[in-house]
Protein backbone atom coordinates (compact mmCIF):
# COMPACT_ATOMS: atom_id res chain seq x y z
CA UNK A 1 0.00 0.00 0.00
CA UNK A 2 2.83 2.35 0.88
CA UNK A 3 4.39 1.60 -2.46
CA UNK A 4 1.14 2.52 -4.17
CA UNK A 5 0.95 5.79 -2.27
CA UNK A 6 4.46 6.69 -3.31
CA UNK A 7 3.59 5.90 -6.88
CA UNK A 8 0.47 8.04 -6.74
CA UNK A 9 2.38 10.94 -5.24
CA UNK A 10 5.03 10.66 -7.91
CA UNK A 11 2.49 10.51 -10.73
CA UNK A 12 0.51 13.45 -9.37
CA UNK A 13 3.52 15.63 -8.75
CA UNK A 14 4.94 14.82 -12.15
CA UNK A 15 1.67 15.67 -13.83
CA UNK A 16 1.45 18.93 -11.98
CA UNK A 17 5.01 19.80 -12.87
CA UNK A 18 4.31 19.01 -16.49
CA UNK A 19 1.11 21.04 -16.43
CA UNK A 20 2.56 23.96 -14.49
CA UNK A 21 1.79 27.23 -16.13
CA UNK A 22 2.80 30.14 -14.02
CA UNK A 23 2.29 31.51 -10.55
CA UNK A 24 -0.25 34.25 -10.22
CA UNK A 25 1.89 37.26 -9.39
CA UNK A 26 0.62 40.31 -7.51
CA UNK A 27 2.88 43.34 -7.27
CA UNK A 28 2.03 45.66 -4.38
CA UNK A 29 3.36 49.23 -4.55
CA UNK A 30 3.33 50.95 -1.19
CA UNK A 31 4.71 53.99 0.59
CA UNK A 32 4.34 52.36 4.01
CA UNK A 33 7.65 52.54 5.89
CA UNK A 34 7.07 49.22 7.67
CA UNK A 35 5.24 47.37 4.88
CA UNK A 36 3.04 45.63 7.48
CA UNK A 37 -0.27 46.25 5.74
CA UNK A 38 1.22 44.97 2.49
CA UNK A 39 2.39 41.82 4.24
CA UNK A 40 -1.09 41.30 5.66
CA UNK A 41 -2.60 41.71 2.21
CA UNK A 42 -0.07 39.21 0.85
CA UNK A 43 -1.10 36.75 3.55
CA UNK A 44 -4.77 37.16 2.67
CA UNK A 45 -4.13 36.74 -1.05
CA UNK A 46 -2.01 33.64 -0.51
CA UNK A 47 -3.97 31.96 2.26
CA UNK A 48 -7.59 32.42 1.33
CA UNK A 49 -9.13 29.42 -0.35
CA UNK A 50 -9.13 28.92 -3.34
CA UNK A 51 -6.11 31.24 -3.81
CA UNK A 52 -4.31 28.98 -1.32
CA UNK A 53 -4.70 26.16 -3.81
CA UNK A 54 -2.74 28.00 -6.49
CA UNK A 55 0.82 29.20 -6.68
CA UNK A 56 0.45 32.84 -5.72
CA UNK A 57 3.47 35.15 -5.55
CA UNK A 58 3.35 38.58 -3.99
CA UNK A 59 6.10 41.14 -4.55
CA UNK A 60 6.09 44.20 -2.32
CA UNK A 61 7.75 47.26 -3.83
CA UNK A 62 8.34 50.32 -1.68
CA UNK A 63 7.85 53.64 -3.43
CA UNK A 64 7.66 57.23 -2.28
CA UNK A 65 4.42 59.03 -1.46
CA UNK A 66 5.04 61.44 -4.30
CA UNK A 67 5.32 58.53 -6.72
CA UNK A 68 1.95 57.22 -5.59
CA UNK A 69 0.39 60.70 -5.64
CA UNK A 70 -2.81 59.51 -3.98
CA UNK A 71 -5.73 61.67 -2.95
CA UNK A 72 -8.86 60.80 -1.10
CA UNK A 73 -11.60 61.96 -3.38
CA UNK A 74 -13.01 60.16 -6.35
CA UNK A 75 -16.53 61.44 -6.65
CA UNK A 76 -17.24 60.27 -3.11
CA UNK A 77 -15.75 61.46 0.14
CA UNK A 78 -13.01 59.33 1.70
CA UNK A 79 -12.56 57.14 -1.37
CA UNK A 80 -8.92 56.86 -2.27
CA UNK A 81 -7.34 56.99 -5.68
CA UNK A 82 -3.89 57.71 -7.07
CA UNK A 83 -2.75 59.58 -10.15
CA UNK A 84 -0.09 57.24 -11.43
CA UNK A 85 -1.98 53.94 -11.48
CA UNK A 86 -1.30 53.25 -15.16
CA UNK A 87 2.40 53.75 -14.50
CA UNK A 88 2.33 51.12 -11.75
CA UNK A 89 0.43 48.74 -13.96
CA UNK A 90 3.16 49.15 -16.57
CA UNK A 91 5.85 48.53 -13.96
CA UNK A 92 4.08 45.38 -12.84
CA UNK A 93 3.82 44.27 -16.47
CA UNK A 94 7.55 44.73 -17.01
CA UNK A 95 8.39 42.74 -13.90
CA UNK A 96 6.27 39.81 -15.06
CA UNK A 97 3.36 40.56 -12.74
CA UNK A 98 -0.26 39.73 -13.43
CA UNK A 99 -1.83 42.37 -11.24
CA UNK A 100 -0.62 45.64 -9.72
CA UNK A 101 -2.01 46.82 -6.38
CA UNK A 102 -1.41 49.98 -4.38
CA UNK A 103 -1.40 50.41 -0.61
CA UNK A 104 -1.28 53.99 0.57
CA UNK A 105 0.18 54.71 3.97
CA UNK A 106 -2.90 56.24 5.55
CA UNK A 107 -3.57 54.94 9.04
CA UNK A 108 -5.60 57.87 10.24
CA UNK A 109 -8.14 57.42 7.52
CA UNK A 110 -11.69 57.37 8.84
CA UNK A 111 -12.29 53.90 7.49
CA UNK A 112 -11.42 51.54 4.73
CA UNK A 113 -11.01 53.03 1.33
CA UNK A 114 -10.58 51.28 -1.93
CA UNK A 115 -10.90 51.47 -5.65
CA UNK A 116 -11.58 48.29 -7.61
CA UNK A 117 -10.42 49.20 -11.04
CA UNK A 118 -7.43 48.11 -13.07
CA UNK A 119 -5.18 48.76 -10.07
CA UNK A 120 -6.96 48.30 -6.73
CA UNK A 121 -5.99 50.90 -4.15
CA UNK A 122 -6.25 50.51 -0.40
CA UNK A 123 -5.38 52.60 2.65
CA UNK A 124 -2.96 50.87 5.00
CA UNK A 125 -5.42 51.36 7.88
CA UNK A 126 -8.02 49.26 6.10
CA UNK A 127 -8.92 45.67 6.66
CA UNK A 128 -6.55 43.74 4.35
CA UNK A 129 -9.51 41.72 3.10
CA UNK A 130 -10.65 44.86 1.27
CA UNK A 131 -7.98 44.08 -1.31
CA UNK A 132 -9.40 40.58 -1.78
CA UNK A 133 -12.83 42.10 -2.36
CA UNK A 134 -11.40 44.52 -4.90
CA UNK A 135 -9.39 41.86 -6.70
CA UNK A 136 -12.50 39.73 -6.96
CA UNK A 137 -14.11 42.61 -8.86
CA UNK A 138 -11.34 42.30 -11.44
CA UNK A 139 -12.24 38.60 -11.76
CA UNK A 140 -15.80 39.57 -12.61
CA UNK A 141 -17.54 39.20 -9.28
CA UNK A 142 -20.14 41.73 -8.25
CA UNK A 143 -21.01 43.36 -4.95
CA UNK A 144 -23.70 41.65 -2.92
CA UNK A 145 -24.55 44.54 -0.59
CA UNK A 146 -27.47 46.89 -1.01
CA UNK A 147 -26.61 49.88 -3.14
CA UNK A 148 -27.94 53.30 -2.30
CA UNK A 149 -30.56 54.63 -4.69
CA UNK A 150 -28.05 56.89 -6.45
CA UNK A 151 -25.82 53.94 -7.43
CA UNK A 152 -28.56 51.35 -7.80
CA UNK A 153 -30.32 53.36 -10.52
CA UNK A 154 -27.26 53.43 -12.74
CA UNK A 155 -25.84 49.99 -12.02
CA UNK A 156 -29.09 48.06 -12.12
CA UNK A 157 -30.10 49.60 -15.42
CA UNK A 158 -26.86 48.29 -16.99
CA UNK A 159 -28.01 44.68 -16.54
CA UNK A 160 -24.40 43.52 -16.72
CA UNK A 161 -24.43 40.97 -13.92
CA UNK A 162 -21.34 38.90 -13.25
CA UNK A 163 -19.93 35.59 -12.12
CA UNK A 164 -21.90 35.73 -8.86
CA UNK A 165 -24.87 37.88 -9.80
CA UNK A 166 -27.62 37.53 -12.35
CA UNK A 167 -30.65 39.64 -13.06
CA UNK A 168 -33.75 37.49 -13.56
CA UNK A 169 -37.24 38.88 -13.39
CA UNK A 170 -39.27 35.93 -12.11
CA UNK A 171 -42.37 34.69 -13.84
CA UNK A 172 -45.48 34.26 -11.82
CA UNK A 173 -46.04 31.41 -11.22
CA UNK A 174 -43.67 28.69 -12.44
CA UNK A 175 -45.04 25.24 -13.14
CA UNK A 176 -42.42 23.16 -11.40
CA UNK A 177 -38.70 23.27 -10.72
CA UNK A 178 -37.80 21.38 -13.88
CA UNK A 179 -39.48 23.98 -16.08
CA UNK A 180 -37.73 26.78 -14.18
CA UNK A 181 -34.36 25.05 -14.57
CA UNK A 182 -34.84 24.60 -18.28
CA UNK A 183 -35.89 28.20 -18.67
CA UNK A 184 -33.00 29.74 -16.75
CA UNK A 185 -30.16 27.27 -17.15
CA UNK A 186 -28.36 29.54 -19.64
CA UNK A 187 -29.09 32.70 -17.66
CA UNK A 188 -27.36 31.53 -14.49
CA UNK A 189 -23.55 31.64 -14.84
CA UNK A 190 -23.06 29.12 -12.00
CA UNK A 191 -25.84 26.77 -13.12
CA UNK A 192 -23.45 23.82 -13.41
CA UNK A 193 -22.64 24.21 -9.70
CA UNK A 194 -26.28 23.72 -8.70
CA UNK A 195 -26.87 20.08 -7.83
CA UNK A 196 -29.91 18.43 -9.36
CA UNK A 197 -31.17 17.87 -5.83
CA UNK A 198 -31.08 21.60 -5.03
CA UNK A 199 -34.23 23.28 -6.27
CA UNK A 200 -34.08 26.75 -7.79
CA UNK A 201 -37.73 27.27 -6.91
CA UNK A 202 -39.77 27.11 -3.73
CA UNK A 203 -43.45 26.73 -2.83
CA UNK A 204 -43.78 23.53 -4.85
CA UNK A 205 -41.95 24.91 -7.82
CA UNK A 206 -44.13 27.97 -8.18
CA UNK A 207 -41.81 30.73 -6.99
CA UNK A 208 -38.28 31.30 -8.28
CA UNK A 209 -35.41 31.01 -5.83
CA UNK A 210 -33.81 28.41 -3.62
CA UNK A 211 -34.42 31.03 -0.95
CA UNK A 212 -33.35 34.51 0.03
CA UNK A 213 -29.76 35.31 0.98
CA UNK A 214 -29.62 35.41 4.77
CA UNK A 215 -27.40 38.45 5.29
CA UNK A 216 -27.26 37.77 9.02
CA UNK A 217 -25.46 34.52 8.32
CA UNK A 218 -21.81 35.52 7.98
CA UNK A 219 -19.86 33.06 5.84
CA UNK A 220 -16.71 31.95 7.66
CA UNK A 221 -13.27 32.89 6.36
CA UNK A 222 -11.46 29.85 4.99
CA UNK A 223 -7.67 30.17 5.36
CA UNK A 224 -7.06 26.49 4.65
CA UNK A 225 -6.13 24.65 1.48
CA UNK A 226 -9.41 22.74 1.54
CA UNK A 227 -12.77 23.97 0.24
CA UNK A 228 -15.47 25.05 2.66
CA UNK A 229 -17.95 22.46 3.75
CA UNK A 230 -19.92 20.95 0.91
CA UNK A 231 -23.12 21.47 2.91
CA UNK A 232 -23.05 25.07 1.67
CA UNK A 233 -24.53 24.15 -1.66
CA UNK A 234 -24.85 26.43 -4.63
CA UNK A 235 -28.33 27.53 -5.52
CA UNK A 236 -30.25 30.58 -6.64
CA UNK A 237 -30.64 32.98 -3.74
CA UNK A 238 -32.36 36.34 -3.94
CA UNK A 239 -30.10 39.29 -3.12
CA UNK A 240 -30.64 42.94 -2.34
CA UNK A 241 -28.25 44.99 -4.50
CA UNK A 242 -31.00 46.62 -6.53
CA UNK A 243 -33.70 46.99 -3.88
CA UNK A 244 -33.22 50.75 -3.74
CA UNK A 245 -33.32 51.38 -7.47
CA UNK A 246 -36.13 53.52 -8.81
CA UNK A 247 -37.34 50.39 -10.55
CA UNK A 248 -36.17 47.59 -8.18
CA UNK A 249 -34.85 44.52 -9.89
CA UNK A 250 -34.51 40.97 -8.68
CA UNK A 251 -30.86 39.93 -8.36
CA UNK A 252 -29.69 36.42 -7.58
CA UNK A 253 -26.54 34.98 -6.04
CA UNK A 254 -25.13 31.44 -5.79
CA UNK A 255 -24.81 31.36 -1.98
CA UNK A 256 -27.29 31.78 0.84
CA UNK A 257 -25.05 33.68 3.26
CA UNK A 258 -23.23 37.00 3.55
CA UNK A 259 -19.92 36.72 1.71
CA UNK A 260 -16.85 38.92 1.29
CA UNK A 261 -18.65 40.60 -1.58
CA UNK A 262 -21.15 41.91 0.98
CA UNK A 263 -18.94 42.46 4.00
CA UNK A 264 -15.15 42.28 3.79
CA UNK A 265 -14.74 40.41 7.07
CA UNK A 266 -16.66 37.44 5.72
CA UNK A 267 -15.36 34.53 3.69
CA UNK A 268 -16.22 33.39 0.20
CA UNK A 269 -18.30 30.34 1.08
CA UNK A 270 -18.37 27.16 -0.97
CA UNK A 271 -20.35 28.59 -3.93
CA UNK A 272 -17.99 31.55 -4.50
CA UNK A 273 -14.97 29.35 -3.87
CA UNK A 274 -16.01 27.12 -6.75
CA UNK A 275 -16.51 30.09 -9.04
CA UNK A 276 -13.21 31.77 -8.15
CA UNK A 277 -11.32 28.50 -8.43
CA UNK A 278 -12.66 28.00 -11.92
CA UNK A 279 -11.74 31.54 -12.93
CA UNK A 280 -8.19 31.27 -11.56
CA UNK A 281 -7.69 27.92 -13.30
CA UNK A 282 -8.98 29.34 -16.57
CA UNK A 283 -6.50 32.22 -16.24
CA UNK A 284 -3.73 29.65 -16.27
CA UNK A 285 -2.62 29.93 -12.64
CA UNK A 286 -0.78 26.77 -11.67
CA UNK A 287 -2.08 24.65 -8.84
CA UNK A 288 -0.02 23.58 -5.87
CA UNK A 289 0.49 19.91 -5.32
CA UNK A 290 -1.76 18.88 -2.46
CA UNK A 291 -1.97 15.60 -0.59
CA UNK A 292 -5.74 15.93 -0.26
CA UNK A 293 -6.05 15.77 -4.02
CA UNK A 294 -4.34 12.42 -4.01
CA UNK A 295 -7.25 10.75 -2.26
CA UNK A 296 -9.67 11.90 -4.88
CA UNK A 297 -11.13 15.00 -3.21
CA UNK A 298 -10.39 17.36 -6.05
CA UNK A 299 -11.94 15.30 -8.86
CA UNK A 300 -15.04 14.88 -6.65
CA UNK A 301 -15.67 18.62 -6.74
CA UNK A 302 -15.64 18.69 -10.47
CA UNK A 303 -17.78 15.58 -10.87
CA UNK A 304 -21.10 16.29 -12.53
CA UNK A 305 -20.13 19.83 -13.32
CA UNK A 306 -18.79 19.17 -16.77
CA UNK A 307 -15.61 20.81 -15.60
CA UNK A 308 -12.31 19.15 -14.95
CA UNK A 309 -8.94 20.58 -14.00
CA UNK A 310 -7.34 19.00 -17.03
CA UNK A 311 -9.90 20.53 -19.35
CA UNK A 312 -9.26 24.19 -18.73
CA UNK A 313 -7.32 24.38 -21.96
CA UNK A 314 -10.15 23.03 -24.08
CA UNK A 315 -10.83 25.45 -26.93
CA UNK A 316 -13.95 27.51 -26.52
CA UNK A 317 -16.60 26.58 -29.07
CA UNK A 318 -16.97 30.03 -30.54
CA UNK A 319 -13.45 30.51 -31.84
CA UNK A 320 -11.48 27.83 -33.57
CA UNK A 321 -8.73 29.64 -35.42
CA UNK A 322 -8.22 28.06 -38.78
CA UNK A 323 -4.57 28.96 -39.08
CA UNK A 324 -3.43 27.78 -35.68
CA UNK A 325 -2.42 24.16 -35.58
CA UNK A 326 -4.07 22.72 -32.49
CA UNK A 327 -3.74 19.05 -33.36
CA UNK A 328 -0.68 18.63 -31.20
CA UNK A 329 -2.47 20.27 -28.30
CA UNK A 330 -5.40 17.85 -28.67
CA UNK A 331 -3.04 14.88 -28.69
CA UNK A 332 -1.20 16.23 -25.71
CA UNK A 333 -4.40 16.82 -23.74
CA UNK A 334 -5.75 13.38 -24.58
CA UNK A 335 -2.51 11.84 -23.40
CA UNK A 336 -2.77 13.55 -20.04
CA UNK A 337 -6.49 12.77 -19.80
CA UNK A 338 -5.73 9.08 -20.23
CA UNK A 339 -2.95 9.28 -17.70
CA UNK A 340 -5.12 11.15 -15.24
CA UNK A 341 -8.03 8.71 -15.80
CA UNK A 342 -5.76 5.78 -15.03
CA UNK A 343 -4.50 7.55 -11.97
CA UNK A 344 -8.00 8.35 -10.70
CA UNK A 345 -9.19 4.78 -11.11
CA UNK A 346 -6.13 3.65 -9.17
CA UNK A 347 -6.78 6.09 -6.35
CA UNK A 348 -10.43 5.08 -6.18
CA UNK A 349 -9.56 1.41 -5.90
CA UNK A 350 -6.88 2.25 -3.37
CA UNK A 351 -9.22 4.34 -1.15
CA UNK A 352 -11.83 1.58 -1.28
CA UNK B 1 0.76 -1.55 -14.54
CA UNK B 2 2.67 0.41 -11.90
CA UNK B 3 5.92 0.14 -13.80
CA UNK B 4 4.26 1.27 -17.01
CA UNK B 5 2.80 4.30 -15.26
CA UNK B 6 6.18 5.10 -13.77
CA UNK B 7 7.78 4.89 -17.17
CA UNK B 8 5.19 6.92 -19.02
CA UNK B 9 5.16 9.65 -16.42
CA UNK B 10 8.89 9.79 -16.07
CA UNK B 11 9.40 9.98 -19.82
CA UNK B 12 6.71 12.59 -20.34
CA UNK B 13 8.13 14.83 -17.65
CA UNK B 14 11.62 14.38 -19.01
CA UNK B 15 10.38 15.16 -22.47
CA UNK B 16 8.61 18.32 -21.47
CA UNK B 17 11.28 19.63 -19.19
CA UNK B 18 14.14 18.83 -21.52
CA UNK B 19 15.65 21.26 -23.95
CA UNK B 20 15.94 18.73 -26.77
CA UNK B 21 14.87 19.87 -30.18
CA UNK B 22 12.11 17.27 -30.15
CA UNK B 23 10.57 18.56 -26.93
CA UNK B 24 10.94 22.15 -28.02
CA UNK B 25 9.33 21.25 -31.31
CA UNK B 26 6.47 19.55 -29.51
CA UNK B 27 5.87 22.52 -27.25
CA UNK B 28 5.94 24.86 -30.21
CA UNK B 29 3.56 22.62 -32.08
CA UNK B 30 1.18 22.93 -29.18
CA UNK B 31 1.30 26.67 -29.73
CA UNK B 32 1.11 27.47 -26.05
CA UNK B 33 4.71 27.85 -24.94
CA UNK B 34 7.32 30.32 -25.91
CA UNK B 35 8.82 33.61 -24.89
CA UNK B 36 6.55 35.86 -22.92
CA UNK B 37 4.79 38.74 -24.60
CA UNK B 38 3.06 41.00 -22.09
CA UNK B 39 0.52 43.70 -22.80
CA UNK B 40 -1.85 46.13 -21.14
CA UNK B 41 -5.33 45.85 -22.55
CA UNK B 42 -7.57 48.86 -22.07
CA UNK B 43 -11.25 49.49 -22.61
CA UNK B 44 -12.62 53.00 -22.63
CA UNK B 45 -16.20 54.07 -23.10
CA UNK B 46 -17.06 55.09 -26.68
CA UNK B 47 -13.56 54.11 -27.88
CA UNK B 48 -12.11 50.97 -29.42
CA UNK B 49 -10.46 48.58 -26.95
CA UNK B 50 -6.68 48.79 -27.38
CA UNK B 51 -3.31 47.60 -26.17
CA UNK B 52 -1.57 50.57 -24.60
CA UNK B 53 1.74 48.79 -24.05
CA UNK B 54 3.37 45.63 -25.35
CA UNK B 55 6.62 44.26 -23.92
CA UNK B 56 8.70 41.28 -25.01
CA UNK B 57 10.33 39.13 -22.39
CA UNK B 58 12.72 36.21 -22.68
CA UNK B 59 10.94 34.49 -19.84
CA UNK B 60 9.46 31.13 -20.83
CA UNK B 61 5.68 31.29 -20.71
CA UNK B 62 3.17 28.49 -21.22
CA UNK B 63 -0.30 29.83 -21.79
CA UNK B 64 -2.68 27.63 -19.87
CA UNK B 65 -5.04 30.57 -19.59
CA UNK B 66 -5.93 30.91 -23.23
CA UNK B 67 -9.67 30.66 -22.70
CA UNK B 68 -10.71 32.51 -19.57
CA UNK B 69 -13.93 31.78 -17.76
CA UNK B 70 -16.58 34.38 -18.60
CA UNK B 71 -14.42 35.96 -21.32
CA UNK B 72 -15.89 39.04 -22.94
CA UNK B 73 -13.19 39.76 -25.53
CA UNK B 74 -11.34 37.71 -28.14
CA UNK B 75 -7.89 38.94 -29.02
CA UNK B 76 -6.42 37.84 -32.33
CA UNK B 77 -2.75 38.38 -33.09
CA UNK B 78 -1.33 38.53 -36.62
CA UNK B 79 2.16 38.31 -38.00
CA UNK B 80 3.74 40.47 -40.70
CA UNK B 81 2.15 38.30 -43.38
CA UNK B 82 -1.24 39.09 -41.86
CA UNK B 83 -1.68 35.49 -40.77
CA UNK B 84 -3.58 34.79 -37.61
CA UNK B 85 -1.02 33.26 -35.30
CA UNK B 86 -2.68 33.29 -31.91
CA UNK B 87 -6.00 33.98 -30.30
CA UNK B 88 -6.97 34.37 -26.68
CA UNK B 89 -10.29 34.80 -24.90
CA UNK B 90 -10.02 37.15 -21.96
CA UNK B 91 -12.21 38.81 -19.38
CA UNK B 92 -11.94 42.47 -18.52
CA UNK B 93 -14.54 43.88 -16.18
CA UNK B 94 -15.91 46.97 -17.93
CA UNK B 95 -16.86 48.44 -14.55
CA UNK B 96 -14.69 49.98 -11.87
CA UNK B 97 -15.83 50.22 -8.27
CA UNK B 98 -14.84 53.00 -5.89
CA UNK B 99 -15.90 51.85 -2.47
CA UNK B 100 -15.55 52.99 1.11
CA UNK B 101 -15.98 50.56 3.98
CA UNK B 102 -16.39 51.31 7.67
CA UNK B 103 -14.59 49.69 10.59
CA UNK B 104 -17.06 46.78 10.58
CA UNK B 105 -16.14 45.95 7.01
CA UNK B 106 -19.46 47.15 5.63
CA UNK B 107 -19.44 49.23 2.48
CA UNK B 108 -20.98 52.61 3.07
CA UNK B 109 -20.22 54.48 -0.15
CA UNK B 110 -19.94 53.24 -3.70
CA UNK B 111 -19.39 54.76 -7.07
CA UNK B 112 -19.55 52.53 -10.14
CA UNK B 113 -18.15 53.68 -13.42
CA UNK B 114 -17.91 52.20 -16.88
CA UNK B 115 -15.62 54.98 -18.11
CA UNK B 116 -12.47 52.85 -18.49
CA UNK B 117 -10.60 49.85 -17.18
CA UNK B 118 -7.48 47.90 -18.09
CA UNK B 119 -5.54 44.75 -17.21
CA UNK B 120 -2.36 42.86 -17.96
CA UNK B 121 -2.62 40.14 -20.60
CA UNK B 122 0.22 37.69 -21.35
CA UNK B 123 0.85 35.79 -24.55
CA UNK B 124 3.39 33.15 -25.52
CA UNK B 125 5.48 33.78 -28.61
CA UNK B 126 7.07 30.84 -30.38
CA UNK B 127 9.48 31.11 -33.29
CA UNK B 128 6.92 29.62 -35.65
CA UNK B 129 4.52 32.44 -34.94
CA UNK B 130 7.13 34.98 -36.04
CA UNK B 131 6.71 38.43 -34.56
CA UNK B 132 3.26 39.67 -33.77
CA UNK B 133 2.71 42.93 -35.57
CA UNK B 134 -1.00 43.64 -35.51
CA UNK B 135 -4.02 42.65 -33.50
CA UNK B 136 -7.77 42.61 -33.79
CA UNK B 137 -10.24 42.56 -30.94
CA UNK B 138 -13.73 41.16 -30.98
CA UNK B 139 -16.35 41.78 -28.33
CA UNK B 140 -18.06 38.52 -27.41
CA UNK B 141 -21.08 40.34 -26.02
CA UNK B 142 -21.79 42.62 -28.97
CA UNK B 143 -20.01 40.48 -31.63
CA UNK B 144 -18.38 43.69 -32.81
CA UNK B 145 -15.04 43.23 -34.55
CA UNK B 146 -12.80 46.23 -34.00
CA UNK B 147 -10.41 47.61 -36.53
CA UNK B 148 -6.99 45.96 -36.76
CA UNK B 149 -4.21 47.91 -35.04
CA UNK B 150 -0.42 47.84 -34.75
CA UNK B 151 1.07 46.58 -31.51
CA UNK B 152 2.61 49.37 -29.43
CA UNK B 153 5.92 47.67 -28.70
CA UNK B 154 8.11 49.23 -26.06
CA UNK B 155 11.53 48.12 -24.91
CA UNK B 156 11.86 46.84 -21.40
Amino acid sequence: MKKNLNLILLVMSSMFIAHSAHALKFVIYTDEPTGKASEKVAEVMKNTYPFSKFNVEVEIVKVSSSELDCFSHNGIERALTCKNLEGFQERALKSGGDQAMVIKDLNKHGGSASVGGSVPVMASGSNPRVMLHEYMHTLGLCDEYEYKASEADGYCSMDTGGANLVFITPEDPYVGDKIARNKHRFDIPWFKDIASTTPITNSNGKILGTGNVDFNQNVAVNPTKMPSTLSETSGLYKGKSCNNAKFPKAVWHPGGGSTVMEKVENGLGAPLEKIVERILASKGASRKMQIDEVNGAAPERFRGTGEHPAQVMAPAPEMAPAQVDDSGRGFFKSFFDILQGAFESMTRSWTK
Amino acid sequence: MSKTLYLITFLSVLLLKSETSFSQGLKKELGICGKSFNTIFKVEKDKDPVFTTAVMSDQEFCDNGRYEEGANFIIMLYNAKNQLVYDKHIFLNPLTFSEVANEKGEFTETKISDAQNSRIVKFPLTKEMEAFTTYTIKSIKTKKLYESKKLPMVTK
